[in-house]
């Protein structure tokens, strides 16, 4: 009813062109936004990431999902951060990186699922030291 | 111990080259399980054992492999698509017995030889080095990049050149290279004309030892294509001090005047904004001795608030890309910035002190750096500011002087000294038409160049061939199938697309 009301007050007329256009520059740059991370927060380095960060492995990658309202969670177990033996090193970084299509995904759904990207590296052990004798 | 983390996405640390792995493969110090730690020669060793497995599975399965660094190229020199083999964890530094020197090896020299796995990261290798229990056994490295994040063997493989002008880049620092290339032993190279370990040591680490110039050197800066550079001697300094001047801002007259006389200074760098002839600045440093009490300087390249607040990755190119700025204007910017922030102004420290950034690299963010001659570089000034003007590009330079290297592909080659100019740029269409142009432009200007291998856009074959050379190009490539044995299968390994379209490939 409300819906035939507004459509009645509202005379039909042929969207403009320039209107056309930004419609189409804004679902372009919602796209690309969804596959970007513009907000990312990264923790560690023992001077900050400018400073000393000499991880051993690459960065690894992982989505993380938050589900009705926090009352489920997926965990992350780092189980990489280990040399071949089995010793666990610790995590040198972390990165957690938010989308646009993570925050589409937060707001549509009113908070009930909210997704992260968690990225990680390791740190290095002490190398081995000594007198080749 | 080997752990194979499988098929996977991996992207450089400037995020301008990606590929798809077949797998990422780390080898660490760890023992066998249940063994004891692993000491000594055991661990150069038995590296050298677990390496040359992976490349014998490799040949098995007929995928191509690397060795990898920190990943800081930003060419796609050090990338596969098949199994790319993390040497990080490879971070192993020894002091060498005096009863494995050579005897024509300078007794007062074999305290100051180390053997580093290839893994080390340079900020490692200064603390190994720099920081050690008796004040007297204290050394430093003879010359760093800029940063302290590469590992070693990347470090040297790629030609880092730094800014010491009476010594020289990293290779030059290298007297022993242990080298896996999957023919069943390990090689130890070194050169002829200046042997330095004794076949005792060879033994030790179960390799065959090569004495050869021609191999040694064109070993030296291979990025990759000779095999698995597993470990390195390296010759150090007892420890220094570089003493920074206050910087010297000048007109790029001034500076190309200075070019023109002597240097004797012991790092020598300059800046300069290609818009603005007013604007350049020289920080030039000489070696003083090591002050225990000498404060740490503060470190550069903080980009950081004392709260944690700092430029997203993203942020310096949607700088550069700012629509309603000039490039002249975001030039100046950056130059003023560049004078705040990142370069070494009136300090004194160690070469671990001073030179130790390992920023993430900004995403978007690419660089070009080739090495002239130092009796060019006023000349390349002039050159490439006409380049970046005519295609406004919103960059400055900064220019680092090093004595020529004796790598056969080193790109610091040139005599009397090579000038590095370094060009930070926007990653998209116009990196390639800078370097297309600028070559142009110095061929017109008779200026022989030779561009980064790991900072370009365009190394095909004509253009190493103009840049090295056909005898240094054979050279290379008869030590290459030297160490393989002529085996050309084994070679195809360790060819990528860089190397192939170099000219450098299995032909």
């Amino acid at each position: 009813m409300l819906l035939r009301r507004l459509s009645r007050s509202t005379p039909a007329r042929r969207p403009r062109r320039g209107a056309t256009r930004a419609i189409l520059a804004l679902v372009t740059l919602l796209s690309a936004c969804t596959a970007t991370s513009y907000h990312v927060y990264q923790v560690g380095g023992t001077r900050g990431r400018e400073q000393g960060n000499q991880p051993s492995t690459e960065w690894q990658s992982e989505t993380l999902n938050s589900l009705v309202w926090g009352a489920v969670r997926q965990d992350l177990p780092v189980d990489s951060c280990r040399l071949g033996d089995g010793t666990r090193i610790a995590i040198d970084e972390i990165r957690i990186r938010r989308t646009v299509g993570h925050r589409a995904a937060t707001l549509f759904t009113l908070g009930f699922w909210s997704p992260v990207r968690v990225d990680w590296r390791c740190a290095k052990p002490p190398g081995p030291r000594g007198v080749l004798n | 111990m080997i752990t194979r983390r499988g098929a996977t996405e991996w992207n450089n640390v400037h995020l301008t080259h990606h590929a798809r792995l077949d797998d990422l493969i780390s080898v660490d110090n760890s023992p066998d399980s249940g063994g004891p730690a692993r000491r000594g020669f055991e661990v150069l060793r038995e590296t050298a054992r677990e390496v040359e497995s992976i490349i014998a599975d490799a040949r098995r399965w007929g995928r191509p492999m690397r060795g990898l660094g920190s990943g800081w190229a930003l060419t796609d020199i050090a990338v596969t698509e098949g199994w790319l083999l993390d040497t990080k964890l490879l971070n192993g530094c020894f002091d060498v017995s005096s009863r494995y020197f050579c005897r024509s090896y300078p007794e007062e020299l074999r305290p100051l030889l180390v053997i580093t796995q290839c893994g080390t990261a340079m900020g490692e290798l200064n603390v190994f080095l720099e920081v050690a229990r008796h004040p007297g056994a204290r050394r430093a490295l003879k010359t760093a990049g800029i940063g302290a994040g590469q590992t070693v063997a990347g470090a040297v493989s790629g030609n880092t050149h730094g800014a010491a002008i009476k010594f020289g880049s990293t290779p030059e620092f290298v007297a022993g290279i242990q080298l896996v290339v999957g023919t069943g032993r390990s090689l130890w190279i070194e050169r002829q004309s200046r042997p330095v370990l004794n076949r005792d040591f060879a033994d030790m680490l179960g390799a065959r030892v090569v004495r050869d110039d021609d191999v040694f050197n064109s070993a030296l800066v291979s990025f990759g294509a000779f095999g698995v550079i597993t470990a390195l001697a390296i010759e150090t300094d007892p420890i220094y001090h570089l003493k920074f001047d206050p910087v010297r801002e000048v007109s790029q007259f001034a500076l190309k005047t200075r070019l023109g006389k002597p240097i004797d200074d012991d790092h020598f760098e300059f800046i300069f904004n290609p818009y603005d002839s007013a604007e350049a600045m020289v920080a030039a440093a000489r070696r003083v001795p090591w002050k225990a009490d000498h404060p740490a300087p503060a470190p550069l390249w903080i980009i950081r608030s004392k709260s944690g607040f700092a430029p997203g990755d993203r942020t310096a190119v949607g700088f550069l890309k700012t629509p309603f700025l000039s490039a002249r204007a975001k030039a100046k910017l950056q130059f003023k910035l560049y004078r705040e922030n990142a370069i070494l102004d009136d300090v004194r420290g160690s070469p671990g002190q001073l030179f130790t950034a390992t920023i993430t690299y900004f995403e978007g963010y690419t660089e070009s750096a080739y090495g002239v001659s130092l009796d060019d570089a006023a000349k390349t000034l002039d050159v490439s500011s006409e380049v970046v003007r005519e295609l406004k590009l919103p960059a400055i330079s900064q220019v680092r002087l090093v004595k020529p290297t004796q790598a056969t592909l080193g790109f610091t080659r040139h005599e009397p000294a090579t000038a590095v100019f370094e060009f930070g740029l926007v990653n998209n269409q116009k990196f390639a038409e800078f370097e297309k142009r600028l070559r142009a432009s110095l061929r017109k200007a008779g200026v022989e160049y030779t561009f980064h291998w790991s900072k370009n856009s365009c190394l095909d074959e004509p253009t190493v061939c103009e840049m090295y050379g056909k005898k240094r190009i054979d050279t290379w490539l008869k030590a290459r199938e030297w160490v393989f044995e002529g085996d050309k299968e084994l070679m195809r390994l360790f060819d990528n697309d860089h190397v192939r379209r170099a000219g450098l490939g299995v032909r």
